[in-house]
């Protein structure tokens, strides 16, 4: 390509670029606005691709609690949230569930253990299907006696959620929300949205008048017009500018609550009737943290930077927002992560014989110990 | 109906009231309207207002608000975040102007923050 079509391509870029963050007498109100302020599924394309950048790699987890040794790591946030305050009972599908939240008090943290025990669909171990696969009739009986408490797990796992631990915002958000607060309204906004009440009252603008364009508004007057697309236009980049402090806020806010410690302990017993399988005991622990958190934000900025000092007290909010974000860095933060993981299974002998359903057929589970772990 | 990013709710009839409230996983994300009555800054309604809500703000004459909704996630949620306002009469009803009501609500389901900015004015009167 050469170089002067590089450059047309280049001022064409340009050109187009500028025109995207220009109103035009002929734009309607709204779009106007939205040439600064994107309607809902832009911003949301754009914030979601700016936020996940930073924060898909710093996700953090635990198992599944049905089967803690064997499962991938995820996010587990909503794993006591969903059953928070009171027991449950639910079905899904040959599965039932009873999950518990006692309140009770652990390491100062109130409903910090989930209690759950779920009723599986039993199902006839290998070894006596293998050896029955000639006779029907055998495998039959054999799966009739079987009832919903033939395959049960029980589990109990604590997970705390405070200040220091978790990655909820509900310990943050006094603090969150004062910083929030102060990148929303600060005297630039306060001044913009005093003049945008103004025009919309000497112009007597209506419901459904943000959907006209200036020219509709103003009668072709080409004068008047340009002058409402400025008042608007002005308006449009002091939101825009709005915009930016808060989703930069979140952002960053975002990324060290995400980087929070994560604190998982689990014990799990599958009992099992000895046609179905060997009875297993599984426990689990799991430690989780990234490189810069709010903990360490708080322990370099809390004496000036906290919920109660923010409260009412703007300036330091906004000091602290700016502090906050300086601390998280820029979009990506360094994948600097410890994570400790220690797995104990023990599966228990059981050697099955004299059963007269088995018609002499003898057969069992040796046992079986494994420990795991992994930094 | 979704909310757009900017919405004129005006003129406001006497005896209205603003309503506004959010739903979702509370470990997840925050919601906060900041608010301008006459040029001046007000408490806002917060998070802890808004959940359940609805949070109410009743409209005397001569008021001009500017509400400005701030949704914010923080992590990717299992349902959808849902954040709701409206204009009600005093029977309860959504208000209408000029055959819009006075009524949005948005949604979110992945990490990331909405604003919204509603200019919402009761007439002088006169």
């Amino acid at each position: 390509m050469n170089r002067r079509v590089q450059l047309l391509l280049l001022a064409l870029v340009v050109a187009v670029r500028l025109q995207a963050q220009q109103c035009e007498r002929t734009d309607r109100v709204l779009a106007c606005w939205e040439r600064f302020n994107p309607s809902q599924e832009v911003a949301k394309a754009e914030s979601t691709a700016a936020t996940q950048k930073t924060v898909a790699a710093t996700n953090s987890g635990l198992p599944a609690l049905i089967s803690p040794s064997g499962s991938a790591l995820k996010d587990f946030l909503s794993l006591l949230s969903a059953s928070l305050e009171s027991s449950s009972l639910s079905s899904n599908g040959n599965v039932l569930t009873f999950d518990y939240n006692p309140p009770v008090e652990i390491l100062g943290l109130d409903h910090a253990l989930k209690l759950q025990a779920v009723f599986g669909d039993a199902k006839l171990n290998s070894q006596l299907t293998d050896h029955f696969a000639s006779s029907a009739a055998s495998t039959t009986k054999l799966n009739d006696s079987l009832t919903n408490t033939d395959e049960v797990s029980l589990s109990g796992s604590f997970q705390p959620t405070s200040e220091r631990f978790g990655r909820s915002i509900k310990p943050h958000r006094a603090l969150f929300e004062s910083m929030l607060l102060a990148q929303v309204i600060t005297p630039d906004s306060s001044a913009s949205d005093a003049a945008l009440s103004q025009a919309l009252d000497d112009e007597n603008l209506q419901t459904g008048d943000e959907k006209k364009t200036f020219l509709e508004l103003k009668n072709n007057d080409l004068s008047e017009a340009n002058a409402l697309k400025e008042v608007i236009e002005a308006a449009a980049r002091a939101q825009q500018a709005l915009n930016t402090r808060v989703s930069t806020l979140t952002t960053r806010f975002a990324q060290l609550l995400n980087n929070q410690p994560q604190l998982y302990g689990t014990a799990l017993y599958n009992a099992r009737k000895n046609i179905v399988g060997p009875n297993q005991w599984t426990a689990k622990f799991t430690y989780e943290m990234g490189a810069r958190n709010l903990n360490g934000f708080r322990g370099k900025y809390g004496g000036a930077c906290n919920e109660i000092a923010l409260a009412t007290d703007a300036a330091a909010a906004e000091r602290c927002a700016g502090l906050l974000q300086t601390f998280a860095g820029g979009d990506v933060i360094p994948d600097d992560r410890l994570a400790i993981s220690i797995s104990y299974d023990r599966t228990n002998r059981r050697w099955i014989k004299g059963d007269p359903n088995l018609s002499g057929f003898e057969f069992g589970y040796p046992r079986a110990h494994n420990l795991v772990y992994e930094v | 109906m979704p909310c757009d990013p900017l919405l004129f709710w005006r003129p406001i009839p006497a005896g209205s009231t603003f309503k506004a409230s959010a739903s979702g996983d509370e470990n997840k994300f925050n919601v906060l309207v900041a608010i301008h009555l006459n040029g001046k800054p007000l408490p806002p309604l917060r998070h802890h207002d808004l959940i359940p809500g609805p949070a109410k703000i009743a409209f005397n004459a001569g008021d001009h608000y500017v509400f400005d909704v701030a949704l914010s996630v923080f992590s990717k949620p299992d349902k959808p975040i849902d954040y709701t306002m409206s204009v009600v009469d005093a029977a309860g009803k959504v208000v209408s102007i000029n055959g819009i009501a006075l009524q949005c609500d948005t949604s979110m389901s992945d990490i990331g923050s909405r604003n919204i900015k509603v200019i919402a004015t009761f007439p002088e009167v006169k």
